[in-house]
């Protein structure tokens, strides 16, 4: 079975220079944790994900000292954080060396890859061109649930 | 070997033996053999045949005789193929040249005699047959009239140290002309050892070092130094122990008894013990020199019978300096030599470290006779921090010294022996080496013990060893780093010549049954002709065989055929290559693995490490409740598959991987019997007798077990392999120096033995022929369990033994009827019973010869409920203390106890105790408990038996002690492990959190924390605060002790307080600021995050700041240094004491109130475990915060006692610790002048 037979087709994805409000409405509507990446030609450069998103939030050591040092400090600034980020660029969260598989590739290949290096989502992209996603999800709806 | 007659010749087609030599004729001699006589008949040669030296044409041999054919000497022995396996017939060599080889060690030694003897003195190094690598003569005593002074100074050193005034004392010493026209050549050793003693003296006094030593002892210690080739001046190993002793009767043996120091610094019992123990024991290694000529002389000669007995002066003197000389460094206070590992550390230990920089050091890798032994067995590897130091200090050697090491490396016995491949010398050569560097021997045991001391040692202060340095806190477990250096390089002086393994051939057995069904097994295994040396007493280790059953099972729970390949891990391999038949091996088949795996019962160890792996909650609960010992692999591998993990895995897996299944199960270990028998003295053993009990039991059944069938693997093994017969078994041999009868054979002998416990008692009483008495009492269940023994029959018929037998389950006895021991009526009772009605019998026995009584040994074997229960009836029997009169019978070395363990089942788990409680045992009055492995231990008789000395125990109550107890090896020792079950009183009981979680916020960010992580961090405080109070009581505990000789160890010397200045100081630095800034700081943050989201979390560091800057505060820190200075100037000693006192009782205060307050928060886990943060947050925060007020209350309360010593904070500043060699203070090493 080849990674095409199972692919999600359109995936969510997004362009470089979109602000962070764009990308996290992007993941609540479309319910993925990754987005796929297009630069301004739409050419495939990398992936987003909902955890660096969140992450980027969090506020460090120094953060939370300077704004009081308490617990409470240190969740109130996480919330303030998320206000001031969503204006950003998407740019430096961006990951840009992402695995990638074919659409003609063996779809256990694909799995492989997800497996040992701990991918939920895995881009399709032929010559440079995203065509698609592989979940996990995707996997088990193929091999598992429909075979 | 040659068939008789045989021809004897130069002619090879005319003669059976060809003697290569133009003085022999072609048709020499004949042997033959006539009527049953051995008659050698000349042939008319030209040059004769001699018998002894005399012509013969034809003359009967008889044993003994030596016959000679040109340069041939011929030697002969019949060989009995029925009698003796001990001659290899392929190694028989009749003829070998006349005269002893001689090899080049042997020409060094000679050379050096004779060289000695002519110049008059040894200053080129001691080096002889007579006295190995000590001085022929005895030190001198005296110096010529001229060196009056310094001959006066010897007796004077433990007063002068006592007031701190050696330095003052040195000062106004005359300085004496150390050139040759002054002082002749053989004065030179007695004036280095003395100079430098002194000079060490001078700079150690003091922990401050002082500036530079006086003219009076650099000068001529440097003439000294110089003539003897060291450029440096430097106390050397030749000065503090080769030359160093004095015999009180000159006339008397070099041995403890009889020695004394020649210049004693402090003469306390540590140092007296300590170095002329480490005299004796190079004396002792005196044979091994002779020795060690004649086995390379016999590889040379192609002599297996001489190599072999040359290897037998070695085993027997490393055995007997390993096993007899050094344990007289006995750390028991009861023992004939005590010493005290405190004084020890506060006095001997560091007196050797260098003056100078980059001078040598007189550690123990400075000993001749380590690398006359190292060159002897080929170590060739010394990359290690120990070996690149001990190459270094071999450097520095005299000059015969040298040249001998080099010479020994020039013939290789262990090639001869790997090349002959004859067994009984190869046995005897892995005996030699094992008794060198096996963890019972003497590397082992070096390093045993070596642990024991620098971890006391450093905890009172001691940072730096006599070879190397190493620096760190207190919590940094230096003397880690110092073990693991030893553990190295031993590791580099183990040749590649196989495991110390003896292959043993079952003979059938019998068994005797109950009719319980218990059955106990009396099997023999045939060690003839592998050189097996032991001693009555000893141990032999069986590596036990699964049975085909059990290996079936387990192959199909791996979902296995059977015959896959599976690779072997590092540890696998040593543990196969102990196999018959396997000797190098990386790959089995899987079902063979298994036959050698440990499949039953699952270990603590492994059923963690599944727990891990599988993630199989069922089998998390199993262990949760402690009840993997309930479980064999198949059964928990059939669990772990039906939680959804694939067992193949295990064997799929490369070798590397933590699934590999040579990584998760380990093999097979050697299991410990004792030896029933015992062979002639000095003679090897041909037969080993065990006495093997069947274990058999069925599990339990509970939520985390059910109940099945299970047997003991080497029990059963044995049980089999005794039917069989012929069989072939991997042995080990364990010896047992705890456990030796008297040396003295007139002694009495009592021994107490439950079940199978006779064992070693069967040996023992075979070997006690002389006329000392023997008795025996043997506690079994019933008569069809008493099995006859015909040796113990002959003993008691020659009225050598008297066996009295306890029945447990029924209403018997034995009695002697004059020829055999029978059954007859009597009454059901156990063996403590017997003591007990026995008791003014016993009591005689018992008490000590110096008591009127007859001073017998006392032998325990048996399991732990035995010996506890045995013990406890003798303590009865005793009039007055009975406790006491057991802990100095320990002492004595009159008690030995064999235990074992006997597993019957889960043990009933018994109480359950907390942190809280155990954290509070670690006093005279609450208590002495310790924890090892979840288990908790009553240690508060043990640490008075405890042969590593009480300060080790006590270094670990009140704590968790599992990875001190493993790191000494005590685990993997079944005799001392098997001890621990005498002590146990229950169990750690484990808290509850589920899967409670917070969020915390540190320097790292902000994480996600478990509440269980939680309660770790305050665990790990409080064993930290119970590990400060162990170690500042001995340090403190150091003022009761004799420091130098002739002092009222009430008495606070200036010596003693100069110690407790440094040893508060230490405590304020090393202790003290470590436990708050970093500890105590992390457990304040962590308990915020889980229960106030509201308080700020820099509010610590706020109030420790404000805290420190407090002129309390600085009072405290800063008068330490003025406090030393007047101490020195010595002007007003009682102002000094006051504070002194001041110090101990405030510090240990400290701890007690930091400890108290960080109990309630313990306290508030074990109550409510997972809502303890819902409940009890507040107690958490507020036990955090006492903990903190605490230490503010420390500084104000002493600030307080200083300001009314009359001191003030003006001018002073707190000292600054150098990064130095270690004892804070004693300041880096003086430069060496021009």
């Amino acid at each position: 079975m080849l990674v095409s037979d199972v692919m999600t087709a359109f995936p969510a994805h997004i362009r470089l220079g979109a602000t962070i409000r764009r990308a996290a409405e992007l993941v609540s509507v479309s319910e993925v944790g990754q987005l796929m990446v297009l630069d301004h030609d739409g050419r495939f450069v990398g992936s987003l994900s909902e955890e660096d998103l969140v992450r980027a939030m969090l506020p460090g050591f120094d953060d939370v000292t300077a704004a009081g040092g308490t617990l409470a400090d240190a969740f109130r600034i996480f919330l303030e954080r998320g206000r001031a980020f969503a204006d950003r660029v998407i740019d430096p969260l961006v990951v840009r060396d992402a695995v990638t598989v074919r659409s003609a590739d063996e779809l256990a290949r694909a799995a492989i890859v997800m497996i040992d290096r701990g991918i939920r989502r895995l881009p399709v992209v032929d010559d440079g061109t995203l065509v698609g996603t592989l979940s996990r999800a995707d996997l088990c709806r193929a091999v598992i649930y429909h075979s | 070997m040659c068939a008789l007659p045989a021809t004897l010749g130069r002619d090879s087609g005319a003669a059976a033996v060809v003697l290569d030599d133009g003085t022999v004729s072609r048709r020499h001699a004949r042997l033959e053999i006539a009527g049953d006589r051995l008659v050698l008949t000349d042939l008319g040669s030209s040059n004769g045949t001699y018998v002894n030296d005399t012509r013969v044409t034809r003359q009967v041999l008889v044993p003994g005789d030596r016959m000679r054919i040109g340069r041939f000497e011929l030697t002969w022995t019949f060989l009995d193929p029925e009698a003796t396996a001990l001659v290899d017939p392929d190694q028989m060599t009749v003829l070998r040249p006349v005269g002893p080889p001689r090899v080049a060690a042997r020409r060094v030694v000679e050379a050096a005699e004779a060289h000695n003897l002519r110049v008059g003195h040894e200053i080129d190094g001691f080096l002889s047959l007579a006295h190995g690598f000590l001085p022929v003569e005895p030190p001198l005593q005296a110096f010529p009239e001229s060196h009056r002074a310094w001959d006066e100074m010897t007796d004077r050193l433990p007063e002068l140290f006592r007031r701190l005034s050696l330095r003052r004392a040195f000062d106004a010493m005359p300085v004496l002309d150390a050139r040759p026209a002054a002082l002749p050549d053989r004065y030179l050793l007695r004036a280095s050892t003395l100079l430098g003693v002194f000079a060490h003296a001078y700079q150690y006094m003091a922990i401050d070092p002082p500036a530079a030593l006086p003219e009076s002892l650099l000068r001529p210690w440097t003439t000294v130094s110089r003539r003897l080739g060291k450029e440096i001046p430097a106390v050397s190993y030749i000065d503090l122990f080769f030359y160093n002793w004095r015999l009180r009767d000159p006339a008397g043996p070099r041995a403890l008894d009889n020695m004394d120091l020649l210049v004693p610094t402090w003469n306390n019992s540590a140092e007296r013990v300590f170095y002329l123990v480490t005299t004796e024991f190079a004396m002792a290694l005196t044979p091994v020199l002779g020795a060690m000529l004649d086995a390379q002389e016999a590889v040379v000669a192609d002599d297996p019978a001489a190599l072999e007995s040359a290897l037998l002066v070695i085993l027997d003197r490393l055995r007997h300096v390993t096993q007899a000389v050094y344990p007289q460094i006995d750390p028991n206070p009861r023992a004939r030599h005590p010493l005290d590992q405190v004084l020890w550390a506060k006095t001997v230990g560091t007196a050797g470290v260098p003056i100078f920089d980059g001078a040598p050091s007189p550690s123990g890798t400075a000993q001749p006779q380590i690398h006359a032994l190292d060159a002897f067995l080929e170590r060739r590897d010394y990359g290690s921090v120990v070996g690149r130091q001990s190459t270094y200090l071999s450097g520095f050697f005299p000059r015969h010294w040298q040249e001998l090491v080099a010479a020994l490396r020039e013939v290789s016995v262990r090639q001869y022996v790997e090349d002959t491949r004859n067994k009984t010398l190869r046995g005897i050569y892995n005996a030699v080496l094992d008794a060198y560097v096996g963890d019972r021997g003497w590397m082992g045991l070096h390093r045993v013990k070596t642990y024991g001391f620098l971890e006391v040692a450093f905890k009172v202060g001691r940072q730096v060893t006599t070879g190397a340095r190493f620096t760190g806190l207190f919590k940094d477990r230096t003397w880690d780093k110092v073990d693991d250096q030893l553990a190295i390089a031993r590791d580099e002086r183990r040749p590649p010549v196989g495991p110390p393994v003896v292959f043993g051939t079952a003979r059938r057995g019998r068994v005797v049954s109950g009719e319980s069904g218990a059955w106990t097994c009396h099997l023999e295994l045939d060690v003839t002709g592998q050189g097996v040396h032991h001693l009555p007493g000893d141990r032999v280790g069986v590596l036990a065989e699964n049975d085909d059953e059990l290996v079936r099972r387990t192959v199909a729970a791996l979902q296995a055929t059977g015959d896959e390949l599976v690779r072997l891990t590092p540890e696998w391999r040593a543990a196969v290559a102990c196999r018959a038949g396997y000797d190098e091996v990386d790959v089995l088949p899987l079902r063979t693995l298994l036959r050698f795996a440990r499949l039953r019962p699952i270990g603590r160890e492994v059923a963690k490490r599944l727990v891990r792996l599988t993630a199989v909650g069922s089998w998390q609960r199993v262990v949760d409740a402690r009840m993997e010992d309930q479980w064999e692999l198949w059964d928990v591998l059939n669990l772990l598959y039906a939680g959804g993990y694939d067992v193949t895995r295990l064997w799929k897996a490369d070798p590397r991987e933590d699934d590999a299944f040579c990584a998760v199960i380990p093999p097979e270990p050697f299991r410990l019997y004792s030896i029933a028998s015992a062979p002639p003295p000095g003679e090897p053993a041909t037969t080993l007798k065990l006495v093997v009990a069947g274990l058999g039991y069925t599990s339990a059944g509970t939520p985390w077990s059910y109940p099945r069938e299970r047997h003991g693997t080497a029990s059963h093994f044995l049980r089999r392999a005794s039917v069989e017969g012929r069989r072939r078994l991997s042995l080990q041999i364990v010896p047992t120096p705890r456990f030796r009868l008297p040396a003295d054979p007139a002694r009495p002998v009592v021994m107490f033995a439950a079940g199978s416990g006779i064992a070693p008692f069967l040996g023992f009483v075979a070997a006690r022929t002389g006329p000392g008495e023997n008795r025996l009492y043997l506690g079994i269940r019933t008569p069809e369990e008493f099995a006859e023994h015909t040796d113990l029959d002959a003993a008691a018929a020659a009225g050598r033994l008297r066996l009295s037998v306890a029945f447990s389950r029924a209403d018997a006895a034995i009695a002697f009827d004059g020829r055999r021991h029978v059954v007859q009526a009597g009454q059901r009772r156990r063996v403590d019973d017997v003591v007990r009605a026995e008791a003014e019998a016993l009591w005689e026995l018992l008490r000590s010869t110096d008591d009127g009584g007859r001073g017998a040994y006392v032998y325990v074997c048996g399991s732990a409920r035995f010996a506890v229960s045995v013990l406890q009836a003798l303590t009865d029997v005793v009039p007055g203390d009975g406790r006491e009169f057991l802990r100095r019978l320990v002492a004595e070395g009159r008690l030995g106890q064999d235990v074992f363990t006997t597993y019957l089942g889960h043990a009933q788990q018994g109480p359950r105790f907390e942190v809280s409680d155990l954290a509070r045992r670690n006093t005279a009055d609450a208590g002495y408990w310790m924890a090892i492995g979840g288990a908790v231990f009553d240690v508060g008789e043990f640490l008075h038996l405890h042969i590593g000395g009480p300060h080790i125990i006590r270094n670990h109550v009140g704590l968790d002690a599992t990875a001190a107890y493993r790191k000494v090896l005590h685990h993997a020792h079944a005799e001392i492990d098997a001890e621990l079950a005498m002590y146990q009183i229950g169990h750690l009981r484990r808290l509850r959190f589920g899967a409670r979680w917070g969020v915390v916020l540190t320097e790292g960010g902000l994480r996600a924390l478990p509440l269980e992580e939680l309660f770790r961090t305050w665990v790990r405080f409080v064993y930290l605060l119970v590990g400060m109070e162990n170690a500042l009581a001995a340090d403190y505990g150091f003022t009761a002790s004799v420091t130098t000789s002739g002092e009222d160890p009430g008495e606070l010397t200036p010596f003693k307080a100069q110690y407790v200045l440094e040893a508060h100081r230490r405590f304020l630095v090393s202790y003290l600021d470590g436990l708050v800034r970093e500890d105590l700081r992390t457990l304040w943050q962590l308990t915020v995050g889980f229960c106030d989201p509201h308080l700020d979390i820099r509010s610590f560091d706020t109030d420790l700041a404000a805290m420190s800057a407090r002129p309390d505060v600085g009072l405290v820190r800063h008068s330490v240094s003025a406090v030393k200075e007047l101490l020195l100037a010595g002007d007003d000693f009682r102002r000094v004491a006051g504070l002194c006192r001041v110090y101990a009782h405030v510090d240990v205060r400290l701890l007690r109130d930091l400890k108290t307050a960080v109990l309630e928060g313990i306290r508030a886990f074990e109550i409510h475990e997972a809502d303890v943060v819902e409940q009890a947050g507040a107690t958490l925060l507020n036990a955090a915060r006492e903990a903190l007020a605490a230490v503010s209350g420390y500084y104000q309360r002493l600030a307080e006692q200083t300001r009314g010593q009359g001191f003030t904070d003006e001018g002073a500043v707190e000292e600054t610790i150098s990064d130095d060699r270690g004892l804070p203070g004693h300041g880096g090493p003086l430069p060496l002048p021009g």
